[in-house]
């Protein structure tokens, strides 16, 4: 019997990569051995299932097994890939107001008895989707991006969180979506920036990767088929989640390129 | 090589990052302490209302400002230059004081402290 840990992904703003980043840690903590089960709490604007590559494989969702309809294990989706990766989906027809914190607290406590991680990905906003998310929850990981709207937002749950400090055992940033050239050229919140103001220790950096829009469209998680950029940056999450001291890349490397291209040409 | 990036990613506003790192400083502060800015005026108004009743002051260039000192917690900055004493102040401006010993002295201050309390 595991005796798991359950991991809310969480970040205020909608976009930001709240459930690109779920897969893909998930899929990498699965790849490191670990019985993963990736739930999607977003009710009525599922999207977990499309990321993961298994809207095809939904028959029950959450809210059946809240409901009484199925059984847990009915209502779980294997990987294709992995066996120990599992996916709760969310109902597609119903709202937010179809469970309420204490369901989910109960739904999650059980989950953390068949699994090494619960990773709930949390819909956007602070209402009940969001309350409902963290009913549960042991750590959290924040997803911002260097945009002023997403700082703002996270700056909210930020504060939401430390209300609850006692609850969780960590709560982290990840700052997604950076472009090194552009922190370079002052024209960018540099990661250390966004870090001093929302005063959460960092956990990951996730550069902005096109490749992301490839690996969503196949339903493969990037973090499984690449090694290179931001596929590295989600395992490397997944190691620091596990207790490892991983280094953080360096993102300039691709950008050293770049310049010396460019100084060719000045 | 800033200069070749800068000339790569164009030049066109300087330096918005620092900008907007800036503007989301000040930002989070409102949020957090849910302050209108017109709050912040108020206080200095009325910050500036008891210097003046101590002292001469030069309320052009006083400045009131909240900053953040880290661990989601901020502070009041306030610098308010002083031209002089206030003569309207009764406990103020009386001759000879300055050549008493040190022990008057500190008992002229405890005098003093008690008059403005």
């Amino acid at each position: 019997m595991a005796n798991g840990k359950v991991i809310v992904v969480t970040s205020g703003k909608g976009g930001v990569g709240k459930t690109t980043t779920t897969a893909n840690i998930g899929a990498a903590l699965a790849n490191m051995g670990k019985t993963v089960c990736v739930m999607d709490m977003d009710i009525g604007l599922r999207n977990l299932d499309i990321l993961m590559g298994l809207e095809n494989r939904v028959v029950y969702n959450l809210v059946d097994v809240v409901e009484g309809t199925c059984k847990i294990k009915q209502a779980l989706v294997k990987d294709k890939k992995l066996p120990n990766l599992n996916l709760l989906p969310a109902a597609q027809t119903r709202d937010k107001t179809a469970v309420n914190a204490d369901q989910i607290k109960t739904l999650v406590d059980e989950l953390k008895t068949m699994f090494d991680f619960v990773l709930v990905d949390c819909p956007a906003g602070i209402e009940s989707g969001f309350q409902n998310s963290i009913a549960g929850a042991d750590r959290a990981l924040i997803v911002v991006t260097p945009e002023m709207s997403s700082v703002r937002d996270a700056d909210r749950i930020v504060g939401l969180l430390e209300a609850r400090r006692d609850q969780f055992e960590d709560i982290n940033l990840i700052v997604n979506r950076v472009r090194p050239g552009l922190i370079e050229a002052n024209q960018m919140m540099s990661i250390d920036d966004i870090c001093e103001i929302l005063s959460v220790d960092l956990i990951g950096v996730i550069p902005d990767d096109e490749d992301i829009v490839i690996s969503t469209n196949k339903g493969e998680p990037l973090s499984l088929t690449t090694n290179k950029s931001a596929g590295q940056a989600y395992r490397n999450i997944a190691r620091r989640i596990l207790g490892e001291e991983v280094p953080f890349m360096d993102l300039n490397k691709r950008l050293g390129i770049f310049k010396k291209i460019k100084a060719m040409f000045a | 090589m800033k200069s070749v990036l800068k000339w790569f990613f164009g030049s066109k506003s300087e330096a918005s990052g620092s900008t907007a790192t800036n503007r989301m400083k000040l930002m989070v502060i409102h949020d957090r302490y849910q302050l209108p800015p017109a709050i912040v005026d108020q206080m200095k108004t009325e910050l500036l209302a008891v210097a003046s009743k101590y002292f001469e002051i030069d309320p052009e260039s006083a400045e009131c400002v909240i900053k953040s000192q880290g661990n989601r917690r901020a502070f009041i900055s306030a610098i308010v230059p002083l031209l002089k004493r206030n003569s309207n102040d009764t406990n103020d401006n009386r001759p000879g004081q300055n050549k008493h010993n040190r022990r008057t002295q500190k008992k002229d201050s405890k005098n003093l402290s008690a008059g403005v309390a």
